[in-house]
């Protein structure tokens, strides 16, 4: 019944990778990939749906391109941390 | 042993205390609602049965005690009927054991799913709303209603502090405070009912008052964790 412990969740991944594009500023795909603990495929699917949703766009730097929070980003990303915030004091997980 | 005494006899305020006592219920009420939207507003993101079962809990809680403090209020000034007041007491202690029961089943439904429950002590509290006691008189409600209320608060209480315990998180410490503070009322307020004495009930509300203040406070900080 549940997910284990150690599984993250959608959600969780979401924050984990708004905050690394958020801390950076412009964040390029191969910090996302370390700072968020992510495989390749998993950090393609999960970019892929934020970009469809309109909460990071992608940006050029240099010959590299990098992503970067949308005004919608960074509401979400606002609101995905009250919730893990309220959450935690009754126990329960993003 | 006497025939127990009548709502009457144990429910005599004067008129400034129970004007300060359905103030604290209606901070407190609107505080419990507030816990219920944020909860309901969470769940939209997460789909999750606990915060389901928080947001229910906490709004039958924050009902109970908006309608209660507002009848007595009514009633007070308008009416002045006891029957309604005690009436409206009653509603209200059966929606309050209602509430503290759901919310503690939300915690056991999420603490069976982490694994921190045994089965046995999960399905014990998961099994449902017990057959409401026989009731003759108000006395009779009010003792039996703030007894399971004290009781089933002791559980939540556990879970709040096992919760805490586990993660030495801040809000977690505000919430296990502010559950720990109601149920300490209640239990106040169940010897004041019990002993028919007024000051201890009234300590006994205030305590709970002071429960609700917290989980505020717990709402306000949580609330600004969303700058980074």
């Amino acid at each position: 019944m549940g997910k284990p412990e150690g599984v993250r969740s959608k959600l969780r991944i979401y924050l984990d990778i708004l905050r690394v594009i958020e801390e950076e500023g412009e964040a390029i795909p191969t910090h996302i990939l370390y700072k968020a603990n992510l495989s390749h495929d998993r950090l393609t699917s999960y970019v892929g749906d934020l970009e469809q949703r309109g909460l990071i766009v992608q940006v050029t730097r240099g010959e590299s391109r990098a992503y970067t929070l949308t005004p919608e980003g960074r509401k979400f990303l606002k609101e995905l941390r009250r919730a893990e915030a309220f959450l935690s004091g009754f126990g329960i997980s993003l | 042993m006497g025939e127990p005494p009548s709502a009457a006899e144990g429910y005599i305020l004067s008129y400034h205390l129970f004007l300060v006592g359905t103030l604290l219920d209606f901070v407190s009420g609107f505080v419990a609602l507030l816990v219920s939207y944020y909860a309901y507003r969470y769940n939209r993101l997460l789909r999750s049965t606990p915060l389901l079962f928080l947001s229910f809990g906490f709004m039958l809680l924050g009902l109970g005690l908006l309608s209660e403090a507002s009848i007595h209020l009514f009633s007070a000034v308008y009416t002045r009927q006891l029957r309604i007041f005690v009436e409206a007491s009653a509603v209200y202690l059966v929606m309050q054991v209602a509430a503290y029961l759901v919310i503690a089943m939300g915690y056991a439904y999420e603490a069976y799913r982490r694994g921190t429950l045994s089965p046995t002590a999960a399905s014990l509290l998961l099994v449902g709303v017990k057959r409401p006691p026989v009731l003759l008189l108000p006395y009779r409600l009010s003792v039996t209603a703030e007894l399971l209320s004290v009781i089933i608060l002791a559980v939540v209480v556990y879970q709040a502090t096992l919760v805490y315990t586990t993660s030495k998180n801040r809000f977690a410490g505000m919430v296990l405070t502010g559950f720990l503070l109601i149920m300490l009322g209640q239990a106040i307020s169940l010897g004041g009912v019990i002993v028919l004495s007024t000051p201890s009930f009234e300590i006994g509300e205030l305590t709970r008052f002071l429960g609700f203040l917290v989980l505020l406070v717990f709402l306000l900080r949580s609330g600004r964790s969303g700058q980074a």
